[in-house]
Order: structure tokens, then C-alpha cells, then sequence
């Protein structure tokens, strides 16, 4: 029943207003426009009173689990500062992935301004998730009050959200972090093409994408649903520079579970997984197993490889990461667009002749293009 | 540090200082609450056949009273254009009282004397520049051409929470050539936020509300309401990244509408208001516990601070009460308040053996922080300031205060000792008794002389204690409006008493005596006065229901005390004013 885009969170309200007994029955299909009105009759404000908006309530039971992260950073656009979720009392943190928390000097600092050394305790770029442990101080761990992870796979477009962060780093200490509300956009994969891969969490099949504005130092802070459960992480930016946009997406709270359900039982920090390349580019005729650096820039840059996707074709030519193409047959490539349309006026099946420049040398490989994917 | 490393604009359109990095040609990205607020309503509208239901029927209410309150606050909000004509650059504002005063921006009035005004009656007005705030970014203008003026109450932005609903209305882009405002709706990411000048503006923002509606060029100046239509700051600061060319990344600041009453009266009084410092610097550490503490790292020795007794390594807890834990939240807590508030600092200093802290309270006058045009620049618009003075001394007035009367007094003093003192006034006459039956001093101001009679015997009044009498007399009867009085009156601001503000009249009679007379903004009676005893300090007088306060005007510490004061009206003998013989 719910109507495209407009829909607003009807079934987390009639959860929050079932009993907790396990009799209760889901509430027949019928009342949900009801509740979806009730929920509009919530969102809007009344002349009398706004008792009944539910931020201020949920914002203030959330604040003692927000913290800020503090990594290394402040260079290329990396912020050095973000935000995190205490997700277990005993001191984990789970936050977006980001490559400034690859350092000895990792702090946290908790809603009570407490300043604490932690550990990149599991990390996985391909999920864009990072779970940090806080390192007990003299006299051990103050008690924290962890967000437990929600059920996040009835969020739907339409669905009042609101996150917390800290955005540009505008505070510390024990200030409270911002406030901001939205509604998601969509729910969908980034891997549509446009932006840039390398940055995206390519393992997730979909992320939350919302209309609230991301910035450098929302990354890791908590999307809540208007009653403050906890459906998804903000993500890092994704933002193209050739379309002047930004992604503001979240990583689902479905999808952390394990992640941070594998991190609390470890005994010991767990290695960061190696890299996967993404999957072909939707639409692709063919398929070469060659991921190029498509970083974001003005121009289409020069054909850097940044990763060979295991068992294809560019794999079993010997192609490796940082290999720049240089021909591709007898078109000679200065850009990963001359790339891509040599390589779309092949068929599956062709043999391709390729010319790298690797290191300073140049070597020749000849592949066998495969089929492309969906 | 905090440091917005966005570059956060002056949300004026096109902006009065020359922007940084800044083009205007192109209209910034606009946001997506009006969207956002549109797609909310639709739905009601989409059910609006079945009538009958309830839930329905209560949406359509609301959004009825979404509609209505819009309405109702629209009227109040102004465009404001720094110069005779509309059009060129501009901003926002709102109305906060019937007579025509108008908050904006100073970035947007600058120091034009004359503005113009379109209110959404889609007509201009004439406006003057009444006072401004460089520090707080604030400036009052006064409208001319209509005596009631729809204005807006002013809210308690202390009593804001994060996450509560709020509404931006202005004219970003100056969109609207009918002078209609444009609605933008978000919520409040954050309070008591310190925006310290950095990325492209000289801003500092002391006291700020953080939100998520959409905040423009064009914007500033403008209003942000609660969600009950109460005024709960004014909209100055977009978030906009630079290096994606002025999109608005909804990070906007509003000055809180607390910190604007802390300087309103002086705006009204024409002047330039002048935030304050400690004359000290603090630095952020961590205890043994991890939990941060704020360090005294520096200190002049010109510092009223210091002179109370503020040092270097003191650790600050509280400000006025309210708990400090941050650099930021010190300076948040003092940039609100104007120059010469008088507060007290409660700090620990590490005692010498190591084992503790010494509690203690500094109490002291916050010193000026200059900022905008240099002293002496900026003078109030006689015109204004007199009209302002004669609006006050009316009202005042107004109350039937005696023009003569008696007062009788008991006092302790902190040692212990009481006194009994009895104060006769008729108009610009003042009679003095004090001390015990057997010791009694009368002093006497007639006017013209002062008399002393003493258990010594009979003479003049010192010339100190003839200033002290004739200063307070001649003060007051100017007040009174009695017309042989010859001190001048004049309205010079606000000032703290007896925790709360106060409007501030200054006497100075033809002798060159100077009182400072304190009338209740609401009542216009009078609250209490400071005048300079024999020696020269400053006393600061509170009247209180029955009860009389002296206290040191510098350090607030208490002089003495009258309770069970006694004040009776009527006619008060000729002879009591005659030289004592």
C-alpha cells in the first residue's frame, strides 16, 4: 500500500506502537494509509504545539552512543576527523571506512568529551565499514551506552530519516554533534557507473541513499529513524566532480550485522580482506577483466589499471594493477575513454592485442575478451 | 580547534565585503526542504475525497495550521535594502515591535544611515539605522510610515533542543519582487555552536543555532522561527563549499535570539554594542580520567579578571553557574554578553602540595572586545536617541511616583553593625538623618547648599558628601520631570541588574554629577541607580519589594542591606530642607 515516494515509515510506527508480546499480529494491510496519515499529521507542525515530533526525543536518547573519530588525514580531501556509533559496551565503535584510520594515533572522543586511544579493530573497504575498539584508560572503560544495530530492510523510499555527525568538525569536546533530517531517496546500488568506483563500497549490493547532506566529517555517524533506531551508517562521500554531485548514501544496518557481530567475538584485530574488483559495468557488450583508475577529474584520465578481476581474461593475459594501457590493437590509448570505446567495437570471443607500460618498460599481451555482464 | 573548512559565506546577497573566492553570477544549487515540504503535503491532498475520516480530517487540520501560522508570521518579515531604493544588493529582516524596529544583519545595513524596507504588504518603507552589533552581526533599523507594524514575539533560544522543528523565511536570491517571503523549513542541528572566523568571512558567531533549513544569499538578517512562530534567532551564515561552487552543503548558523536581547537595549539606544573578553586565554587538557578541562593560559595584568583574582593555571568550571568543558563553550558563554556584564568565574587552582584543588569564585566586570568601525566612528542619530529617551521618560512617567516622599531604612552591613536611616525628598530637596539617636547626622541638599549637623556641630556639607546628596536629588527629579530640575537625561543602553536586564538612563546635572538611573523594561518604574560615593567607587543600588541592596558597582560584593524598607508618600515639610540650625 505504500505509494512511491511517500510513504513515511508506516510500519516502524505501528511496530513502535504494538506491544512487545509476541502475539500481537502484524495490523491488517488496510490501516497503513491510515497510519502513513497519522505519521504526516507527526511530520507536520502544529500551530498549537509540536509536541509530537519525535527528533528532539530521539536525537537526546542517541547522543551518549555518537562519538567523534579522530584518525590521520587532512590531506586530499580525506578528513582526518569523523564520526562513529558505540555499538557494544565493551568498547566497539563502528564507523565508515576510511583510509585516515590507518594509524597508531586512532582517538575517539565520547559525548562526555572523554578522550580515548583506539584500535582499527576490523576494517573492510568493500563494505565501507570500519569497527574500531576503545582502549580502556587507567581504571578501565567508563560505561558507554552502545545503539544496537535495527532491522533496516523495511526502510523504503519516502521514510523519515535523520542523522548525526559532524560535519567539517565544527565541534568537539563534549559538544553535541549536528542534527540533520531527510528522507530516503532511494535504495539501489552505486555501482550504476558515473562515479567513482574506486571509492565505493563495491562488496555492498545496495546502500541508503538520502537527501541529507553529506559532509567531510559526517562519515561514520548513525541514520536513525524518527523513533532513533539505528538503520544505517553514513557513508563515506561519493561525490563526481565531472557531474558536480554527491551521493549521500548510508551502508544499511542489515548488511553491518555480521560485520560487527564477526568483530566483537575476534580475539584480535582482524586483517583488512584484499581488494575485489567490482563487477563489469552494467551495459558492457564485452569483458575484459580490466578495472582502470577512474578517478575523479575534469578530464577522462590516462588508463591506469587498478585492478584484475580474478579468472578473466585480463588475468590470464597477465595484466596487473598500475599497468598503464598504451594501445589496445591499433588504437593507441590516452585516456580511459579512448579505452572504452576501443574496447566496445570488439565482440566477446575477439583477441585483442594490448601494449602496457609497466614501470618503465613496455610489454605486449594479447586477451580473449568474455562476454559482458548483465 | 573547530574550524568550518567550508568556506561559510556571509549569507548576504551579493554580499557587502568583497567574497572571497566567490562568484555570484551563477545561482547557487537551492534545496530540497520546500520540495521536501511539498511532497509531505501532497498526500493529504491526494485523500482529500474521503471526507468522513478522522485521522484525515486531523492532517488537513494540521497542515491548516502550518498554512495559518506562515501567514500569520509573513507579515513580519522584511527585505532589506541597504540605501534609498530597493533593488542592488540586499537581505532580510523581521519585525519585533509595533513601532517599526527591525532585526537584520550588519552585514547586510553596513553603516547606511537610511534604508528601505518591503514587507510582504508588497509596499517599501523608510528605515534608520537605529544601533548596531558588529561583533554579533546584528542591526536595529527603525521603520517609518505606519504606527503599528505587525511584529513577532522574541522566543528563549536556551530553551531550543537539537532536533526540533524550525522554519527560515527571507528572501534568498531577493526572489520575491512582491517582498512575500520564502518559507524553508529543517530542524536544529545544533545549539550554543561558536563559529569562529574562518574560510572566506570575519564572522564570528558567539552564540549560535546550528540548523539544516536552507539558508541563502539573501537570507541574512532574516528570521528563524520555532515551530510555534516564535523568534528564535536571526539567519546569517550559509555552509556553502567553495570548491563546488557555492552548493549549500545545509550547515547554516543563526545568531541566537538570547545573545540579541543581552545587547537590544543598547541597539535601541543607538549604539554600538561592544562585546567582551577576559583579557585572558584558555586552552583545552585533559585530567588523568581522560575528560577535558579548560586552563587559564594567559593573562594580561591590565585584566579586570585578574585584578579579582583570576590566574594563570586555573582550571575555569563554570561560568555564571553554567558548566564549562570546552574552550569553545567559554567562548560561547562570554562572546553573548556585552562589555562590563559582570560575572563570576568559578575555578579550581591545584593546591601547592598537590593534593586537590582550591574552589573559589571570581567575580569582575567582562572587559570591551572593539570590533566594526573604531571607537568613535559610529555616534547614535541624535534624533533617534532623543525620541528613543523621550518614548522611555514617558512611559516612566506614566506611573504615579511620588513626587515626595519618606523613606525609612534599617541596614546591615556585612560586620554586623546596624543603622537606621531616614531619607526625606521633595523634588529636588534631600534630607538625609542617619546613625544612632545619640549621634545622629542630618545632611541637607536645598538645592543650592548643602548643611551638615553633626553631634560636633553645624557646617557645610563636604564637598564629597554635597555630590554624593545633590547628584541622586538632581538625578531624580530630572527623572520625575520636575521642571526646575537641571540635570539631563539620556538613554544609553541596557545593563544587568539584579539578574535581569534593565534600561539605562544616564543623568548628568549642570554641576557635571553623573547617576546611572535602571527602569524596568516592562513597568518603566525604577529599579535602582548608581551613583560614586564620597571616595570615588561606584555604588550600584538595587530596590527590591521592601528591600534596598548597595552593592561595590565593580565587584558586586555587598555593601549593605535594608531590609523592611519603608516608603511613604506625601507632602514632606518645607523646613525639613532648611538650613539646620
Amino acid at each position: 500500500m505504500r505509494r512511491a515516494g511517500l510513504s513515511f515509515d508506516a510500519e516502524d510506527t505501528q511496530r513502535s506502537h504494538r506491544a512487545p508480546s509476541a502475539s500481537s499480529a502484524p495490523p491488517p494491510r488496510a490501516l497503513r494509509p491510515i497510519s502513513l496519515l497519522t505519521l504526516l499529521l507527526l511530520l507536520l507542525p502544529a500551530a498549537r504545539a509540536d509536541d509530537a515530533w519525535p527528533l528532539p526525543q530521539a536525537a537526546e536518547r542517541a547522543f551518549p552512543s555518537v562519538v567523534k573519530v579522530y584518525g590521520a588525514g587532512g590531506f586530499q580531501g580525506v578528513p582526518a576527523y569523523g564520526t562513529g556509533v558505540i555499538v557494544d559496551e565493551r568498547g566497539f565503535v563502528l564507523t565508515a571506512w576510511s583510509i585516515a584510520l590507518r594509524t597508531e594515533a586512532l582517538k575517539v572522543v565520547t559525548h562526555d568529551g572523554r578522550r580515548l586511544r583506539a584500535t582499527l579493530w576490523r576494517s573492510d573497504p568493500g563494505l565501507g565499514a570500519a569497527l574500531l575498539r576503545l582502549e580502556p584508560p587507567q581504571g578501565g572503560l567508563p560505561s558507554l551506552q552502545p545503539l544496537r544495530l535495527a532491522d533496516s530492510t523495511g526502510l523504503a523510499p519516502g521514510d523519515a530519516v535523520f542523522t548525526i555527525g559532524n560535519p567539517f568538525g565544527i565541534i568537539y569536546g563534549d559538544e553535541r554533534p549536528a542534527v540533520a533530517w531527510g528522507v530516503v531517496t532511494a535504495i539501489g546500488s552505486l555501482r550504476a557507473g558515473g562515479v567513482d568506483v574506486a571509492r565505493l563500497p563495491e562488496r555492498l549490493e545496495r546502500v541508503i541513499v538520502t537527501d541529507i547532506p553529506g559532509n567531510p566529517g559526517s562519515q561514520g555517524g548513525p541514520l536513525l529513524t524518527r523513533d532513533g533506531r539505528l538503520v544505517g551508517i553514513v557513508g563515506r562521500l561519493v561525490e563526481s566532480r565531472a557531474t558536480n554531485t554527491i551521493v549521500n548514501h548510508a551502508l544499511p544496518a542489515a548488511d553491518l550485522v555480521e560485520f560487527v557481530r564477526g568483530g566483537v567475538a575476534a580475539e584480535r584485530p582482524i586483517p583488512e580482506p584484499p581488494r575485489v574488483a567490482p563487477r563489469a559495468r552494467a551495459g558492457a557488450a564485452v569483458e575484459s577483466g580490466l578495472r582502470l583508475q577512474r578517478v575523479h577529474l575534469a578530464r577522462s584520465p590516462m588508463a591506469y589499471v587498478e585492478a584484475v578481476v580474478r579468472g578473466s581474461p585480463a588475468e590470464a593475459a597477465g595484466v596487473r594493477p598500475d599497468d598503464l594501457v598504451f594501445r589496445l590493437g591499433e588504437r593507441t590509448i590516452r585516456s580511459c575513454r579512448d579505452f572504452d570505446e576501443a574496447l566496445a567495437a570488439h565482440r566477446p570471443g575477439d583477441t585483442v592485442r594490448l601494449v602496457l607500460k609497466r614501470g618503465d618498460a613496455m610489454r605486449e599481451v594479447t586477451l580473449t575478451l568474455a562476454a559482458g555482464g548483465p | 580547534m573547530s574550524a568550518l573548512r567550508s568556506s561559510s559565506g556571509a549569507a548576504c546577497w551579493p554580499p557587502t565585503a568583497p567574497p572571497t573566492r566567490t562568484r555570484w553570477h551563477t545561482p547557487p544549487v537551492t534545496r530540497r526542504r520546500v520540495l521536501a515540504l511539498a511532497l509531505l503535503l501532497a498526500p493529504a491532498a491526494a485523500f482529500a475525497q474521503d471526507d468522513g475520516d478522522e485521522v484525515l480530517r486531523r492532517a488537513l487540520a494540521t497542515e491548516a495550521g502550518q498554512v495559518a501560522l506562515v501567514a500569520r508570521l509573513a507579515p513580519t518579515v522584511a527585505a532589506v535594502f541597504p540605501g534609498e531604493q530597493p533593488g542592488g544588493g540586499g537581505g532580510s529582516g523581521v519585525v519585533i515591535d509595533p513601532r517599526g524596529l527591525v532585526l537584520t544583519n550588519f552585514h547586510v545595513s553596513g553603516l547606511n544611515r537610511v534604508l528601505t524596507v518591503g514587507l510582504n504588504d508588497g509596499r517599501t518603507y523608510r528605515a534608520r539605522l537605529l544601533g548596531i552589533d558588529p561583533g554579533g552581526d546584528i542591526a536595529l533599523l527603525v521603520l517609518t510610515g505606519r504606527a503599528d507594524f505587525p511584529a513577532v514575539p522574541l522566543g528563549d533560544s536556551d530553551a531550543v533542543r537539537p532536533g526540533e522543528r524550525v522554519f527560515a523565511m527571507g528572501n534568498p536570491f531577493l526572489l520575491a519582487e512582491d517582498y512575500s517571503p520564502t518559507v524553508t523549513q529543517g530542524v536544529v542541528s545544533g545549539i550554543h555552536r561558536y563559529r569562529d572566523a574562518t574560510g572566506g568571512s570575519d564572522l564570528v558567531y558567539g552564540d549560535a543555532i546550528q540548523i539544516d533549513a536552507s539558508i541563502n544569499p539573501g537570507n541574512s538578517g532574516g528570521p528563524l522561527f520555532d515551530a510555534r512562530g516564535r523568534l528564535i534567532g536571526i539567519n546569517g551564515l550559509g555552509g556553502f563549499r567553495p570548491d563546488r561552487g557555492r552548493v549549500n552543503v545545509g550547515v547554516g548558523f543563526a545568531a541566537s535570539i538570547n545573545q540579541i536581547k543581552n545587547f537590544l537595549l543598547d541597539l535601541r539606544a543607538g549604539r554600538q554594542c561592544q562585546h567582551a573578553t577576559m583579557n585572558a586565554t584558555v586552552r583545552d587538557q585533559e585530567d588523568e580520567q581522560g575528560r577535558p578541562r579548560v586552563v587559564v593560559d594567559a593573562i594580561t595584568r591590565e585584566a579586570k579578571a585578574f585584578a579579582a583574582g583570576l590566574r594563570l593555571g586555573d582550571i575555569v568550571r563554570r561560568l555564571d553557574g553554567r558548566p564549562v568543558g570546552t574552550q569553545n563553550q567559554l567562548l560561547t558563554l562570554v562572546s553573548r554578553l556585552p562589555a562590563g556584564r559582570r560575572v563570576t568565574l568559578s575555578v579550581a587552582r591545584p593546591r601547592e602540595d598537590g593534593q586537590g584543588f582550591h574552589e573559589r569564585d571570581v567575580t569582575f566586570r567582562l572587559d570591551p572586545l572593539w570590533s566594526g568601525p573604531a571607537q568613535g566612528e559610529w555616534q547614535p542619530d541624535p534624533e533617534l536617541l532623543a525620541a528613543e529617551t523621550r518614548l522611555i521618560l514617558e512611559a516612566h512617567r506614566q506611573g504615579e511616583w511620588p513626587r515626595e516622599w519618606r523613606r525609612d531604612e534599617s541596614i546591615a552591613r556585612p560586620g554586623g553593625a546596624v543603622e537606621r536611616r531616614v531619607t526625606h525628598a521633595r523634588g529636588r530637596l534631600l534630607r538625609v538623618e542617619r546613625g544612632p539617636a545619640d549621634a545622629r547626622v542630618v545632611e541637607v541638599w536645598d538645592g543650592k547648599r548643602g548643611f551638615a549637623r553633626t553631634p560636633d556641630g553645624e557646617g557645610p556639607l563636604t564637598p564629597g558628601r554635597r555630590d554624593v546628596l545633590a547628584g541622586t536629588a538632581e538625578a531624580l527629579a530630572a527623572l520625575a520631570g520636575d521642571p526646575e530640575a537641571t540635570a539631563t537625561l539620556t538613554f544609553t543602553g541596557g545593563e544587568w541588574l539584579d539578574g535581569r536586564a534593565v534600561l539605562r538612563l544616564e543623568a548628568r546635572d549642570r554641576a557635571g554629577r553623573r547617576r546611572l538611573l535602571y527602569l524596568d523594561p516592562e513597568t518603566h518604574a525604577l529599579a535602582g541607580l548608581a551613583y560614586p560615593e564620597e571616595k570615588g567607587a561606584w555604588v550600584e543600588e538595587v530596590h527590591r519589594p521592601g528591600v534596598i541592596l548597595r552593592l561595590d558597582h565593580e565587584t558586586g560584593a555587598l555593601l549593605e542591606k535594608a531590609d523592611e524598607v519603608r516608603v511613604e508618600p506625601g507632602p514632606q515639610a518645607s523646613e525639613l530642607f532648611e538650613r539646620v540650625e
